[in-house]
């Protein structure tokens, strides 16, 4: 590897396998720190690593359609569990339904965890099968804690109060870290919004959480620091 | 286009009669003979002559790309069997030498064939092949291992 400078280095880890990537890790100090520090390096790796793109229908989806790792020829398809419906994903992590509970899964190391009760007042009670219309709101999100430990939150879009029905409506975020659901400080009120179904379910980006609105203004929830905001 | 020959000299004394279009696929021959200071033969100090040689067998082959659908199929096969016939030592040499000679093409195909064959490598392996030495104490080794503990998991699996 002397021989190897780092650029080509790179060339080549930029097309390795994640796997690759995380047994190159394993082999010595500085590969480890050139792997995990290299800012071009990083992104790439990160991007892989702690995101990808998981189409989740507004009831929450029973079948996936996937690109299985490294080979993006042929997509596959795949009918999960009737009793199991995938609600969200975010870095690597999936947010499902299973027996009207809520669930955060590791599908890579196989452990999950289900949320506790007492439910959502607005989540209704009877999961999957009603799947009323406030889970559509739900939105999961995935943040680092430090490098090995990453924290979730599952937030809820609801409304409080109208203002004036036509014009203004406040906004709540509800969040539950695992334990239970509990309200966030941050209230938002911003233009009444009652969009298509297809739209209103958030989506992930940058830290935070967004609902597009009717007006196409966009409101933004970060999980971290809990923060709202609209642009 | 014209038919020039150009004779690309090797490090180690190796000369390779070569048309100038051909030539031109190493960029940094490119680049000399669009600065005017190419006149029939090049020495190129940082390759030798069987890697300059492979070197050359690809920019032959790729030479005019053509477009179409069928061509590009058939010039992807080509350059899979081409990496099929060296081994890991000569791909590093390769990509050496694809970046001294700015071969762009090259460089691409040589560094996917490195990524792909040390795809189920593990880090003994690694080590090995890339001679890369072993720092971690036992315990940093255990630890960094236990952090990434499902790439093991997957590895130490049978696939189906």
């Amino acid at each position: 590897m002397d021989s190897l400078p780092l650029h080509l280095l790179n060339e080549i880890l930029f097309r390795a396998d994640l796997t690759s990537l995380v047994m190159m890790r394993c082999t010595n100090r500085s590969l480890q720190s050139h792997i995990s520090e290299d800012p071009c390096l990083k992104s790439e790796f990160f991007s892989r690593f702690r995101s990808g793109l998981l189409y989740i229908s507004t009831y929450g989806s029973k079948s996936l359609w996937y690109y299985s790792l490294g080979d993006t020829r042929s997509p596959r398809t795949k009918t999960i569990l009737m009793e199991c419906r995938i609600l969200g994903s975010c870095s690597g992590l999936l947010l499902l339904s299973v027996n009207n509970g809520l669930c955060v899964a590791n599908p890579l190391i196989k452990k999950f965890r289900f949320l506790n009760q007492p439910r959502s007042r607005f989540l209704p009670n009877s999961l999957p099968v009603g799947l009323g219309h406030e889970t559509k709101y739900i939105g999961f999100a995935v943040y680092e804690i430090d490098r090995t430990t990453q924290g979730f939150k599952t937030v809820c879009i609801t409304e409080v109060e109208k203002i004036n029905p036509d014009e203004e409506t406040t906004y709540r975020f509800e969040i539950n870290a695992g334990d239970s659901w509990r309200f966030s400080k941050t209230k938002i009120t911003c233009s009444t919004s009652d969009l298509d179904i297809s739209m209103r379910k958030p989506v992930y980006l940058d830290g935070s959480l967004h609902w597009l609105r009717n007006d196409g203004s966009i409101v933004a929830f970060n999980p971290e620091t809990e923060q709202a905001t609209t642009a | 286009m014209s038919s020039n020959k150009i004779v690309l000299t090797s490090s180690d004394g190796e000369s390779f009669e070569v048309e100038e279009v051909v030539a031109r696929k190493l960029q940094i021959v490119g680049h000399m003979i669009e600065d005017d200071c190419v006149i029939n033969e090049i020495p190129l100090q940082n390759v030798t002559g069987d890697i300059l040689s492979m070197v050359i067998e690809y920019c032959k082959t790729h030479v005019d790309e053509e477009e179409s659908e069928e061509a590009q199929t058939k010039l992807k096969t080509w350059d899979k069997e081409f990496m099929k016939k060296f081994d890991l030592k000569t791909h590093l040499k390769i990509i050496l030498a694809a970046n001294y000679l700015n071969v762009k093409g090259l460089l691409d195909l040589v560094s996917q064939t490195i990524a792909d064959n040390i795809k189920d490598y593990t880090p003994e392996k690694i080590r090995e092949v890339f001679g890369v030495e072993n720092d971690y104490t036992e315990e940093e080794e255990a630890e960094v291992r236990k952090e990434n503990a499902w790439a093991f998991d997957e590895a130490d699996t049978p696939k189906p």
